[in-house]
C-alpha cells in the first residue's frame, strides 16, 4: 500500500510539473530559512558548550550607582566595553552611572553569596596585538578567575583549565581558542601545550585549548585567557567599586535563580555607600541567561521586559514569514485539487470512501514536502558552511547539530500535514455524481 | 460591470478567502520590511562627514604618573615620528570615544532657556585636517585658538540646525556646555556612530579641559598613503609601544570599524529584504498558479461571455478587476491595521516611514497581483467559446 | 434572416483532418422557428457555433440579416452577437455564483446600459418565463426547468432578432421539456424572433415550422 502511494504521489508530482516547481520552491525555500534560524537560535541560545549550565546561570553585568543632585549637566557615556553612562534626569535631578565592577568589588562582596554554587569574574576591556613575523596578530583578553572554568564549561580540546593556585601566583599561564593557536601556533594540536607565547611584554606558557563557543556573547569573547591576578596592577589596586569586571553565578537549580537573584539585589540596594565618592545609592543589575541576552540586545535594563519586547516580535515575525508560504501552498493544494475532481470522482466510483481520498492526499503532500525539506536542508547546509567560513555573522558561527535536524524533520511533517489537510478535506468531501458529470 | 463583479466576489467571499489572506499577510511582511528599510536608508543617506579610508585608530596607554606637560611633549613627540614615516599622511589624537567604536558621550544642559542635547566627540587640532572635515562655517581649532580667553569648540551643521536655525553664523558665540566654550566652525553633516547613526547635533571638544582632569587623549586617527596600512602597521605599532613603553597598543582599520558598526543594522536588514524578496517571487508563482487553474476553470463561464458578447478585453478585464478587487479589500484592511502604527504612535520611529512602507507595499503587490491575473486572464479570454460551451 | 453558403469546417490536428461541415448551405428566414436533428458527431453543434459567430467556417460565408460576416474583427463579432443573437445551452451554463436576476442581466453589461434599466429589463424578461417569483434565488436552488427558464429570460433580455438553442430540453423531463418548448414557441409567435434549435427529441421538432436533418456533415433533407 504504502509503495503504490509512494508511486502514485511521484506520478502525479511528475505530471503538473508547473505546480510541482512552484510547490518545492516556496517548501525548500522557507523550510531552509526556517533551518537557519533554528540554528542561529541554536547557536545563540542553544545547550552548546560554555553554557551548557545556561539554565542555572546568573548574570551580573554592572552596577549602577546613582545620586540626588541639583546640577542640570546630564551625560551619558557608554563606552562599549563598560557600558558608563551617566545622565541626569530634567525634573528629578539624579545623576546615574553604569558600569562593570571593580576587581575588589567583586572578590569582597560577590564571592560569600548563599545560592551560588560557583562564581566567575572576567575582564575583558583589553586587547593583545602584536606582530610574529610581520604578520599582525590580535586577540581579545580575558582575565577570569578559577571559578570561571566551572560557570562556563568550554571544550577544552587539549590540556587543561586554569586553577586557584594559577590565581594566587599570579602566574604565567593562558588557555587560548584553536583560532588563537591556529594564528600564533599555525596548529591547534595537543604539542602547542606548554609551548610559549609573548604577549604584550611578558611571556606565558599554554595550559589548554578551547574550542571557540558558536556565538558572541561579552561574557566569553576572548581570544586568550589569563588568571585573573595578571589584570594591570592598576585594576587590583582600584577602590573604586566601578572597574572593569563581570560577574556570573551558577545556582544548585535553576529554580534556585529568583532566590540568588534576590540576594544580590538586596546586596545592592543595602551596600554601604559611606565610602563611595559622589554617588549615594547602588544597584546591582542580575539577569537569567536569556534576560541577558535580550537586554544586550535591546539596552533594555529591566531583563523581563527586555525579554518580553524582543522575543514577541520575533516570534510574530517568525510566524508571519512561515505563515505566507503556507498561505500559498494551501492554495495551490486546493486549486489542485478541483483540476482533480474527476480523477476523486472515479476513485469514489470504484470504491474508495472519504478518508482513503483524505490519506492520499495529505501523503502525496507529504511526499511533497519531503523533497522540499531535502533541498532545503541542502541549501541551509551550504548557506550555513558559507557564513561559517566567511564569519559573516561576526564571531557568531552557525551550528548544525542532530538535534536541530530532528526539530527540522517535526517542521517537515508539521507543514506536509497542515499545507494538505484543508484541502484534503475538500477533496475527500467532492461529490461522485458531480465530479463525473 | 464593476458593481456586477462586486457582487460576483462577494458571492464567492468563501473561495476567495485564503487569496484575501495571503494578500493581507504579504502586506504586512511588506509594510514592515519597508518601513524598516526605509527608515534605515533615510538615516544612510545624511553623510559620516569624515574620511574613513586608507585611515587607522590607535588604543594606547599613557603612564598614569605624567603630567600634563608631559603628555603633551609625548603626544607632540609621538605625532612628529608617526609625521615622518614615509606612508603616513596625516594624525591626530582624539579623546575617550572613536569613531565606530560604539560609544556614545552624550549631555544636555540648558542655554538661553533652551535645552541643548548634544554628543561630543574629543579630538585634537589636527583632527579636522586629518579626517578630512568639511566645515560650513568657520574653521576647524587650531592650536592658536587655544590660546584664547574661552576654549574653542566646533559643532556639526544640526547642531546649528536643531538649535539656531534662524541665526546667521554662530561661530564666535559662547554656550555653557559643559563649560564656556566659544564655536570657532560648524561642520557639515557630521555622524560617528555608523552610516545607520541618527544625524544627531555634535560639538567637538579640544584636549586642555580632559587633561586637566588626568583624562589625556589616547587615542589616535592616522590617515595613510592609499594601501599601505600592511606594511606601516607594524612599525607604527613598534614606534608607539617604545615611546609608551606599555605593549597595551591596539590598531584598527577605521573601514572595517565601519562596516562592523553598520553590521547590527545592515544584517537583519539584507536578511529581511531577501526573505522578503524570496516570498514575493513564490507569492507570485503561487498567485499565477492559483489564478491559472481558477480561470481555467471557468472557462464555460467565459465562454458564456463570450457568446453573451463580451469581447476578449472584456473578459481578461473581468478577471483582473475579481482579482483586484479582492487584493484592494485585503490592503484596505492590511492599511487600517498599518496606519495604527504612526497614529497610535506604537513605537519612536517617524510616521512618515510607516506611510511610505504602506505605499511601497501597495504598489509592490498591485503590480505582482496585475501581473499574476493579466497573464492567464488574456490566456484563457483568447479561448474560442465553441469548445467550451457545447457538449456533444 | 440567416443565410449558410457553402460553408464547410474542417478542424485540423497534427496528423488527422475532421470534416465536420461540408459544402453547407442553409437560409433561414426572419421569425422562422427551425429544428436541426442529426445523429451525434453529425455537426448539427458546429452549424449552430457558425451561425452564432462563435466558430469561424474553413470556407464559405454566414450571413446575417443580408450582411455577409467576413472581415469583422473580434470586437464587431462580439458586438454583434451581443446585439443580433441569443443563446441558450442544453446544460443552461447559468454562473452559479450570480443570483437568477444577476445571471439575466448579464448580455446588457457588455452594452451601455444603466444599472436601473438593466435590473428592469432583466426582471421583464425573467416575468415573461413566469420566474418573477425566484428573481433573487440562485442557480442551484432551482430545477432543471426552471434554469432552462432562466436561461431564456437571458437569452431574450436583449431583445435579439435571432435564438440560438443546443438542445434546450436535452437535460430535461419531458414535462419540463414541453414547457420550454411552449415559451420558445410563444416567443416565436409572439415576438417574432427567429429561432434555430438543435435536438434530438422528434416531437419537439415537430412543433416547429421546418426541420433539416444532418449527417456526417451534410444536410440530408
Amino acid at each position: 500500500m504504502f509503495k503504490n502511494y509512494l508511486l502514485l504521489s511521484l506520478k502525479v508530482l511528475k505530471r503538473k510539473p508547473f505546480y510541482t516547481f512552484i510547490s518545492l520552491f516556496g517548501i525548500s525555500f522557507t523550510l531552509m530559512i526556517l533551518m537557519l534560524l533554528t540554528s542561529l537560535f541554536d547557536a545563540t541560545l542553544g545547550d552548546n558548550q560554555p553554557l551548557t549550565h545556561r539554565d542555572r546561570l546568573v548574570i551580573v553585568p554592572m552596577l549602577e550607582r546613582t545620586r540626588t543632585e541639583t546640577d542640570t549637566i546630564m551625560k551619558i557615556d557608554t563606552l562599549a566595553t563598560s557600558y558608563d553612562t551617566t545622565y541626569t534626569y530634567e525634573d528629578d535631578i539624579v545623576s546615574t552611572s553604569n558600569g562593570p565592577m571593580s576587581y575588589k568589588f567583586v572578590t569582597e562582596n560577590l564571592t560569600k553569596l548563599e545560592e551560588a554554587e560557583h562564581y566567575a569574574f572576567w575582564n575583558d576591556g583589553y586587547h593583545q596585538d602584536g606582530y610574529l613575523d610581520g604578520r599582525k596578530f590580535s586577540f581579545g583578553a580575558y582575565y577570569v578567575n578559577a571559578g570561571y572554568w566551572d560557570v562556563f564549561d568550554f571544550k577544552f580540546l587539549h590540556g587543561s583549565r586554569l586553577n586557584e593556585q594559577d590565581d594566587e601566583g599570579a602566574n604565567k599561564v593562558v588557555v587560548i581558542t584553536d583560532k588563537a593557536a591556529k594564528t600564533y601556533f599555525g596548529e591547534a594540536t595537543a604539542s602547542v601545550i606548554g609551548q610559549e607565547m609573548q604577549l604584550g611584554a611578558e611571556t606565558f606558557r599554554v595550559r589548554g585549548i578551547v574550542a571557540r563557543p558558536l556565538s558572541d556573547s561579552p561574557m566569553f569573547a576572548g581570544d586568550v585567557f589569563f588568571p585573573i591576578t595578571r589584570v594591570d596592577q592598576r585594576e587590583i589596586d582600584s577602590d573604586d567599586v566601578s572597574g572593569g569586571f563581570g560577574a556570573a553565578f551558577l545556582t544548585s537549580t535553576s529554580g534556585r535563580r529568583e532566590a540568588l537573584k534576590n540576594e544580590l539585589t538586596f546586596l545592592g540596594d543595602n551596600y554601604d555607600m559611606s565610602g563611595v565618592e559622589f554617588y549615594d545609592k547602588m544597584r546591582l543589575f542580575n539577569a537569567t541567561f536569556y534576560e541577558g541576552y535580550a537586554r544586550g540586545i535591546l539596552q533594555e535594563e529591566d531583563g523581563s521586559k527586555a525579554l518580553r519586547l524582543l522575543f514577541i516580535p520575533v516570534v510574530l515575525l517568525i510566524l508571519l514569514f512561515v505563515a505566507l508560504p503556507l498561505l500559498n501552498l494551501v492554495n495551490l493544494n486546493i486549486s489542485r485539487v478541483y483540476e482533480r475532481k474527476a480523477e476523486i470522482g472515479v476513485r469514489k466510483a470504484f470504491g474508495a470512501n472519504g478518508s482513503d481520498i483524505l490519506y492520499q492526499f495529505i501523503f502525496e503532500n507529504l511526499v511533497l514536502t519531503f523533497i522540499g525539506g531535502v533541498i532545503g536542508v541542502l541549501l541551509a547546509i551550504a548557506l550555513i558552511s558559507y557564513v561559517n567560513t566567511n564569519d559573516l555573522l561576526g564571531i557568531t558561527r552557525l551550528s548544525y547539530s542532530y538535534e536541530v535536524f530532528f526539530y527540522f524533520l517535526v517542521v517537515i511533517v508539521l507543514f506536509g500535514f497542515l499545507s494538505g489537510i484543508l484541502p484534503a478535506y475538500r477533496m475527500s468531501r467532492t461529490n461522485v455524481a458531480d465530479s463525473l458529470r | 460591470m464593476f458593481r456586477h463583479l462586486l457582487k460576483l466576489m462577494w458571492n464567492k467571499r468563501r473561495a476567495n478567502s485564503m487569496i484575501f489572506l495571503e494578500i493581507l499577510l504579504a502586506f504586512v511582511v511588506l509594510f514592515g520590511v519597508f518601513a524598516f528599510v526605509f527608515y534605515n536608508m533615510d538615516r544612510y543617506r545624511s553623510p559620516l562627514g569624515f574620511n574613513y579610508e586608507q585611515t587607522i585608530g590607535i588604543r594606547m596607554d599613557f603612564d598614569d604618573e605624567l603630567d600634563s606637560l608631559a603628555v603633551i611633549e609625548l603626544q607632540n613627540r609621538i605625532h612628529r615620528e608617526m609625521i615622518a614615516m614615509p606612508n603616513v599622511e596625516a594624525a591626530s589624537f582624539i579623546g575617550p570615544v572613536n569613531p565606530f567604536g560604539g560609544n556614545t558621550w552624550q549631555t544636555g544642559t540648558e542655554v538661553n532657556g533652551q535645552q541643548i542635547r548634544t554628543q561630543m566627540l574629543f579630538a585634537d587640532y589636527r583632527f579636522g585636517e586629518t579626517a578630512e572635515v568639511t566645515m560650513t562655517d568657520g574653521h576647524w581649532f587650531t592650536e592658536d585658538d587655544m590660546k584664547g580667553k574661552y576654549i574653542p569648540t566646533v559643532v556639526n551643521a544640526e547642531f546649528k540646525r536643531r538649535y539656531f536655525p534662524d541665526v546667521e553664523s554662530i561661530v564666535d558665540s559662547v554656550f555653557d556646555i559643559n563649560g564656556e566654550h566659544i564655536v570657532v566652525g560648524v561642520t557639515g553633516d557630521f555622524k560617528y556612530k555608523s552610516n545607520f547613526a541618527e544625524n544627531f547635533p555634535l560639538t567637538f571638544y579640544p584636549q586642555m579641559e580632559r587633561l586637566g582632569e588626568g583624562d589625556p587623549y589616547e587615542m589616535m586617527v592616522v590617515r595613510l598613503r592609499p594601501n599601505t596600512m600592511a606594511e606601516t602597521e607594524e612599525d607604527i605599532f613598534n614606534l608607539l609601544v617604545d615611546n609608551t613603553k606599555n605593549t597595551e597598543v591596539v590598531i584598527w582599520s577605521m573601514a572595517k570599524d565601519r562596516n562592523k558598526a553598520n553590521r547590527p543594522v545592515m544584517i537583519p536588514m539584507v536578511i529581511l529584504l531577501v526573505i522578503s524578496g524570496f516570498l514575493l517571487i513564490n507569492i507570485a508563482l503561487g498567485l499565477f498558479g492559483v489564478l491559472f487553474t481558477q480561470i481555467n476553470r471557468r472557462r464555460a463561464e467565459i465562454g458564456l461571455r463570450k457568446a453573451m458578447g463580451a469581447t476578449s478585453g472584456q473578459v481578461t478585464l473581468q478577471f483582473v478587476l475579481e482579482i483586484l478587487i479582492v487584493t484592494v479589500m485585503a490592503l484596505l484592511l492590511g492599511a487600517f491595521f498599518a496606519v495604527q502604527v504612526p497614529l497610535l504612535e506604537l513605537t519612536p520611529i517617524p510616521g512618515k516611514f510607516f506611510y511610505y512602507g504602506i505605499l511601497a507595499a501597495v504598489t509592490i503587490i498591485a503590480v505582482i497581483v496585475l501581473l499574476c491575473s493579466f497573464l492567464p486572464s488574456r490566456q484563457a479570454a483568447g479561448m474560442h467559446p465553441a469548445n467550451v460551451l457545447h457538449e456533444e | 434572416m440567416i443565410e449558410i453558403q457553402n460553408v464547410t469546417k474542417a478542424y485540423r490536428t497534427d496528423t488527422i483532418e475532421t470534416i465536420a461541415l461540408h459544402n453547407m448551405n442553409l437560409s433561414v428566414p426572419s421569425g422562422e422557428f427551425l429544428s436541426i436533428m442529426g445523429p451525434s458527431g453529425c455537426g448539427k453543434s458546429t452549424l449552430l457555433n457558425i451561425m452564432g459567430l462563435i466558430d469561424e467556417p474553413t470556407e464559405g460565408t454566414v450571413s446575417l440579416a443580408g450582411k455577409p460576416i467576413t472581415g469583422y474583427n473580434g470586437k464587431q463579432i462580439a458586438r454583434f452577437r451581443n446585439e443580433q443573437l441569443g443563446f441558450i445551452f442544453q446544460s443552461f451554463h447559468l454562473i452559479n455564483d450570480l443570483s437568477v436576476v444577476d445571471n439575466v442581466e448579464l448580455p446588457l453589461l457588455y452594452r451601455k446600459v444603466g444599472g436601473k434599466e438593466r435590473r428592469r429589463l432583466a426582471l421583464e424578461a425573467l416575468a415573461h418565463v413566469g420566474l418573477s417569483n425566484r428573481a433573487t434565488h440562485f442557480p442551484n436552488q432551482l430545477s432543471g426547468g426552471q434554469k432552462q427558464r432562466v436561461a431564456i429570460a437571458r437569452a431574450i433580455v436583449g431583445r435579439p432578432n435571432i435564438i440560438l438553442a443546443d438542445e434546450p430540453t436535452g437535460n430535461l423531463d419531458s414535462h419540463m421539456g414541453d414547457e420550454i418548448m411552449d415559451i420558445l414557441l410563444k416567443l416565436n409567435a409572439e415576438l417574432g424572433t427567429t429561432i434555430v434549435m438543435v435536438t434530438h427529441d422528434e416531437r419537439m421538432a415537430k412543433k416547429t415550422h421546418r426541420l433539416v436533418r444532418l449527417s456526417d456533415g451534410e444536410r440530408v433533407s
